[in-house]
């Protein structure tokens, strides 16, 4: 035995499924007071703004990864670098770095793997869009 | 796996019927312009399409399966805003795609959704007396008295036409008619 909900959705999903059917949505939407051509329209320039916010998303997730994927790059090769005897005058000579105002002998070993991890990241970036 | 082309003749008759399901479902549950979440029926057809957009890569599905999610969308999140907000259950909508395999099931238990409807709220609606009014408009018509037989009690959907008419012996010209009369009745006491 159906309980009066049961029943009472099936009519309203038989009264809605009936009303949006190929014969009779157009005669709903005209009795709700809307043009139906002018409400595809809208329906389409609205899926258009989707489209693109979409895109936006997906650019920026795309974005957001293969920043990630070069960061990771970026570490291990500062990882190798520092564990090996590694000079940091030298480095900043030979890849002609200018640290602008810092005096790279005052810098911790934390200090110095951030630059490097940057270093690295900026430049894997600039041969990616070069690429 | 064909998916929707809504820049089509096609994917234009999908729109018009998606606005006209969403409108009916949302004139009868919420009968008012903007519910209290401040959504219209059309923020419901917008968030059904994105959320179809979304994820139409990942269904394996025919184009009338397509169309049949894309109502279960709307169907769905016109239903769950009806409960109040400290009940609503959080789940992702992905969780709800796998629960409900894609398609398989086009709602989140609606009968749960109505009985925990506030009872204070304004657009309440009287399900029993709305029940009891359309059995009782219907009582004196045959046909249309089989017809709500068929469809709420043996649960044939009002589509199946072939099937309600062998099912309970009308005539096709009959089943016509009397499906036409049984919606104007529905849409009658529904709508009030």
């Amino acid at each position: 035995m159906k309980s009066a909900d049961e029943k009472l959705i099936k009519l309203i999903d038989e009264y809605c499924l009936y009303h949006s059917s190929d014969q009779e949505s157009e005669n709903t939407l005209r009795e709700a007071g809307l043009d139906p051509d002018q409400v595809v329209n809208e329906t389409l320039l609205q899926i258009k703004r989707i489209r693109m916010k979409l895109e936006a998303e997906s650019t920026q997730k795309n974005f957001l990864e293969l920043r990630k994927n070069l960061l990771q790059r970026a570490k291990s090769e500062v990882d190798k670098l520092l564990s090996s005897e590694f000079d940091f005058g030298q480095f900043l000579k030979t890849n002609n770095i200018n640290l602008a105002y810092r005096n790279f002998e005052t810098m911790n070993e934390a200090e110095i793997r951030e630059f490097l991890e940057r270093y690295f990241l900026l430049k894997y970036q600039n041969e990616q869009n070069e690429g | 796996m064909d998916r929707i082309q809504f820049d089509t003749t096609d994917g234009a008759r999908i729109l018009r019927n998606l606005y006209a399901f969403a409108y009916s479902q949302y004139k009868i549950l919420y009968k008012r312009e903007i519910n209290e979440r401040g959504k219209s029926y059309k923020d419901y057809v917008y968030d059904a399409i994105e959320r179809y957009l979304r994820v139409k890569d990942q269904l394996y599905i025919t184009t009338l399966e397509h169309e049949m999610f894309l109502r279960s969308l709307v169907r769905r999140s016109i239903y769950n805003d009806l409960l109040p907000y400290q009940r609503k259950e959080r789940k992702t909508f992905l969780e709800s795609l796998e629960e409900n395999h894609l398609i398989s099931t086009p709602h989140q238990h609606p009968e749960e959704v109505l009985r925990n409807f506030p009872v204070n709220d304004s657009s309440k609606i009287d399900r029993d007396i709305m029940l009891k009014s359309i059995e009782n408009a219907l009582k004196d018509d045959e046909v249309v008295k089989k017809i709500y037989t068929a469809v709420c009690i043996h649960d044939f959907s009002l589509s199946n036409r072939m099937g309600i008419c062998k099912e309970f012996g009308i005539s096709i010209d009959d089943f016509n008619n009397g499906s036409r009369r049984f919606m104007r009745i529905v849409k009658k006491i529904l709508n009030k």
